[in-house]
């Protein structure tokens, strides 16, 4: 027989073997199932993350804020300064000739998350083009609110999270009460967060200036154009960035450490199913040893016991990890979670699955290395004289 | 003299699949202190049974059991146990070491379940292996030992906390004649100079004939054969 | 333990098998040691909140409250202490290197009296207005000593000249706290303040409040902030045990810490329970003679546990060890530019807790492997061989 048939042979054997090795199989698979189940849960809040930052801005717009501030909330540009920056050059017009540029308000509220933990939402302030600027937003419940009236609408992130935010509840702010007329979804950040009005919030609020200006480019190059305007004009002191831009430089600070926590969790917990897997074959292994001995002495050769051998860790690790990644999946994709003030969806992406099982098939194929060897190398004649 | 072993109208019956099978019908035996009792038959006969009951391991259906004056079937499990270390031996036909323990160790296992100290622990252990002639092997393993050496730690292990009763099954079972022929004068010796009340399951006639008396078992009842001087 | 000897035969019968358990029982134990002394941090954090001290903010605005309002405060019912401070963020020559630094009004001192400044250090703020007194972490950071001039660039804090430009000298370097795990640096309020465009002036963003009751510390937040709601300076208090609690996730790190060391314990236990469960297996016999012999049920059942516990104990010791070995190198990995993360620490508890852990783990193993050693049938089990 060649040497693929009897490996076909040899594999269709232990396979059907493999329920007296019940118990000592699910070693593997429980080890390899529990690292695979941590690594992708734990990084299943970094994706979460990253995502949300990376759908948080297009490109095609650009955020205009003070000199030095790299958050919406120190930011601070005044009423003038919003007029010199709404009349600069590669910005996108709207239909009435309009520059399509959103002045914004970035306020913080303290508010309950559904668990009773407190947290705070971000209060936002839309111009009357931030709607347009913000082209991903789509109403799902209710109305938009009016310019220049008390009203206010949530994000389904938001709405998810914290508790009173449903249409209909009303936001306490210090001048009293808005009542919430209408939810939306947006995909990005913008869905954790409640917006009003602009002027009249910073009425409410007494916030003395604007936080920020939002457009939408001309075009994906005007950037630069826009650029050089602002920051050379001397009544300004404000620096411009791609939206885009404006994001990934805060995701990568953050998540990196939370990445960096996942894959030293998950590497030492796959030490351990390593470890367990190599008892376990070896186990196996020596118990088999007649079986196996007889095998050659019939004229398997050592080699394809071998493969067999590996085969079945990388079956068994295989199987625990697409269990593990079943878990995680399970309880963690989907779910919401704030990370400060942003509302993310936790994602178990196929990427990270293939990550666990290609780590579940190296380590399977260490840890059945040895034993393997073992198994090849088996003298006949002691294990066939073996009591 | 006193009986060391007294068995009155014992019943002992074992499940086999869906039946039950009556293994001892109303059994009665006695065996005086100092015997060298040989019990033959064919296997399967129940020869073991009786063994395992006079040794605490199993209990009867009905009947009584007395054993060095103690009738076991009042024993709990937790007393019985207690009992054995210091009033049997049991000596078998595959030794029944452990593996990974050297002889010394072996025979030290019953003195564990006593009060005695390390020191005297060591000293009881070095009398039993001197008197079954293996003083020079205590630091080997099983593995390094033939069966008769083998058979002698069993011995040892079970003279060690000085029980009066020796119950062997199929002791020489596993060896050739020769050396068989070594363990039977071993036993012989043990009842002679020692007074231990030895009862020794066989069903091999040259074994046997090394006993005081023999007795016959067949069918759950016990006939009497020849005693031998 | 005379019972040793016996035991140990046991686990050694494959010493192969003995030591893959063992490196895989100390493995699940060093991420149970790291996660558990993780959790540790976090509650040591939370345990060193005083139960009277609340802040209160700007409950809208960016731009602090008038210092006035540290007299209203003063002024309600159930208020022992007031005192304010303000910060200033900003850069050290390379925009990557982030400053922040905290300006204390003279109260301050008298509120923290267990932060690690002497009263000489308090004093020297007091006294030298363009002086900061820095901690450990932060000297190290920026290879600051006292004497030393440091310089910072605040875009967003402009002078009233309209520099951005903040000097300031090195007046001494004090002890660091468990929860600013990047140190501080700690300035003259004054001075700052008056240091501003005059638009600016007299206002800090924080307010330190100290409850004469610590029982009603939330009562007070409370009622600090019902008492500003409808004025031109609203608030938001917090209790500093609230503020403590670990951050704004609803996943709390402690939840996960607790779950990562769960699913390592259900290895291990899978782990131990197979090895014992075939391991009474293979040696039934032996067992059925040491019942000969008369070990009783009991004693069997405890060797039996033994052998499952000893590996168990030795991982779980080796584990934790290596887990505080772990903690003592990690804060060398981080470089200062990252600053350093709240790291695990392995107090005595963590040790406890593994070895009730092993032991539950080896308990939970041998009850069943036990069970079939209480119900054999000697007899049969002896024929057996």
């Amino acid at each position: 027989m060649n040497m693929l048939r009897q490996i076909i042979a040899l594999s269709a054997m232990n396979f059907r073997s493999l329920p007296h090795r019940f118990w000592s199989s699910m070693v593997i698979v429980v080890g390899f199932g529990a690292t695979v189940a941590v690594l992708l849960s734990m990084l299943s809040m970094t994706a979460g993350i990253r995502q949300i930052y990376t759908l948080a801005g297009s490109p095609g717009r650009a955020i205009i804020a003070s000199l030095g501030a790299t958050n919406e909330g120190p930011s601070s540009l005044s009423h003038d300064n919003v007029q010199t920056i709404m009349a600069a050059p590669g910005i996108a017009r709207d239909t009435d000739g309009r520059p399509l540029a959103d002045q914004s308000v970035n306020i913080r509220l303290p508010i309950l998350l559904k668990n009773g933990k407190k947290g705070i939402i971000t209060l936002r302030g839309f111009g009357p083009k931030g709607p347009k600027v913000r082209w991903e937003m789509q109403m799902v419940s209710g109305r938009m609110f009016e310019p220049g009236k008390r009203e206010l609408i949530v994000g389904t992130g938001g709405q998810y999270l914290y508790q009173h935010l449903a249409v209909g509840e009303k936001v306490i702010l210090p001048d009293g009460e808005w009542p919430i007329v209408g939810s939306f979804r947006s995909g990005d950040i913008l869905e954790g967060q409640l917006i009003g009005d602009s002027d009249t919030l910073m009425a409410a609020t007494r916030h003395p200036n604007y936080n920020t200006v939002i457009v939408r480019l001309a075009s994906f190059d005007s950037l630069d154009t826009l650029r050089t305007a602002l920051t050379t004009n001397p009544s300004l002191s404000v620096h411009v960035e791609r939206h885009s831009d404006w994001y990934t430089q805060t995701v990568d600070s953050g998540t990196s450490y939370y990445s960096k926590i996942a894959y030293a969790v998950g590497a030492v917990m796959a030490i351990g199913a390593l470890f367990g897997c190599l008892n376990t074959m070896y186990a196996a292994v020596v118990k088999r040893r007649r079986e196996i001995a007889t095998l050659r002495a019939l004229g398997f050769s050592g080699f394809s016991v071998a493969i067999t051998v590996i085969l079945e860790a990388i079956l068994l690790a295989v199987a625990g990890a697409l269990i593990g990644a079943a878990v995680a999946w399970t309880l963690y994709d989907g779910t919401r979670d704030a990370f400060g003030t942003i509302v993310y969806t936790l994602k178990v992406t196929p990427a990270m699955v293939g990550l666990g099982i290609f780590w579940a098939v190296i380590l399977a194929l260490l840890g059945g290395l040895f034993p393997s060897i073992r198994a090849a190398r088996l003298a006949i004649v002691d294990a066939l004289r073996a009591t | 003299m006193a009986s060391a072993v007294s068995l009155k109208h014992v019943i002992k019956s074992y499940r086999r699949g869906r039946e039950k099978v009556e293994v001892l019908h109303a059994l009665d035996l006695e065996i005086p202190q100092g015997e060298f009792l040989a019990l033959m038959g064919p296997s399967g006969s129940g020869k073991t049974t009786i063994l395992n009951l006079i040794g605490g391991l199993d209990r009867a259906d009905s009947g009584e059991v007395i054993v060095s004056g103690q009738n076991l079937q009042c024993l709990s499990g937790g007393q019985l146990a207690k009992w054995r270390t210091h009033n049997v031996g049991f000596i078998f036909q595959f030794y029944n070491l452990m593996p990974m323990l050297s002889a010394a160790a072996n025979v030290e296992l019953p003195l564990l379940l006593t009060n005695l100290s390390k020191a005297e622990r060591k000293k009881h252990v070095a009398v039993a292996l001197e008197m079954v002639g293996l003083s020079d092997r205590e630091a080997h393993k099983p593995g390094e030992m033939s069966g008769g050496q083998q058979q002698r730690v069993g011995i040892a292990r079970a003279i060690v906390a000085d029980p009066t009763l020796l119950l062997c099954d199929e002791p020489t079972g596993d060896l050739d004649r020769k050396t068989a022929d070594e363990i039977l004068a071993l036993l012989q010796e043990l009842n002679r100079h020692h007074n231990k009340t030895i009862v020794m399951v066989t069903h091999d006639p040259r074994a046997a004939d090394h006993a005081a008396r023999q007795l016959h078992f067949d069918k759950g009842q016990l006939t009497d054969a020849r005693a031998t001087a | 333990m005379k019972y040793l000897p016996l035991i140990w035969s046991a686990i050694m019968r494959s010493p192969a098998r003995a030591i893959l358990t063992l490196l895989s029982v100390m493995v699940a134990f060093t991420l149970f040691g790291l996660t558990i002394g993780m959790n540790a941090s976090f509650d040591a954090i939370e345990k060193n909140a005083h139960a009277d001290r609340l802040y209160t903010y700007p409950r809208f605005s960016n731009n602090g409250l008038p210092v006035a309002v540290a007299g209203e405060i003063g002024k309600l019912p159930g208020v022992a202490q007031v005192a304010y401070e303000t910060f200033l963020t900003g850069y050290n020559q390379d925009p990557k290197n982030f400053v922040f630094v905290t300006f204390l009004n003279s109260d301050v001192r008298k509120l923290m009296p267990d932060w690690p400044l002497t009263p000489v250090q308090w004093d020297k703020i007091a006294q030298n207005r363009t002086g900061v007194v820095i901690s450990r972490v932060q000297a190290q950071r920026w290879k600051l000593k006292p004497g030393d001039n440091f310089t910072v660039v605040a875009p967003l804090f402009a002078k009233a000249d309209g520099g951005k430009s903040w000097t300031f000298q090195v007046l001494d370097v004090a002890g660091d706290v468990p929860y600013m795990s990047d140190g501080y640096m700690m300035g003259n309020f004054d001075y700052f303040d008056k240091s501003r465009p005059a638009a600016q002036q007299g206002r800090a963003v924080q307010y330190l409040v100290q409850a004469s009751d610590p029982t009603r510390t939330a009562d007070i937040a409370q009622l600090i902030d019902t008492s500003f709601a409808n004025s031109a300076t609203p608030t938001q208090s917090v209790t500093e045990k609230a503020a403590f609690d670990s951050g704004n996730s609803s996943l709390d790190i402690a939840t996960v810490g607790r779950d990562i060391a769960l699913a390592g314990m259900f290895m291990v236990l899978f782990l131990t329970a197979n090895g014992i469960a075939e391991s009474v297996r293979d040696r039934f016999g032996e067992f059925a003679v040491l019942k000969t012999l008369g070990y009783s049920d009991t004693t069997v059942m405890a060797l039996v546990f033994w052998e499952a516990a000893l590996p168990c104990m030795i991982g779980a010791l080796l584990g934790v060890g290596l887990a505080s070995g772990i903690s003592a190198i990690l804060p060398k990995l981080f470089s200062p530019d990252e600053g350093t993360p709240t790291l695990p620490t392995m107090t005595a508890l963590v040790f406890v807790w593994a070895g009730l852990s092993a032991a539950f783990v080896a308990l939970a193993s041998s009850v069943l492997p036990a069970l079939w050693l209480k119900r054999m049938d000697i007899a049969t089990a002896l024929s057996g061989r």
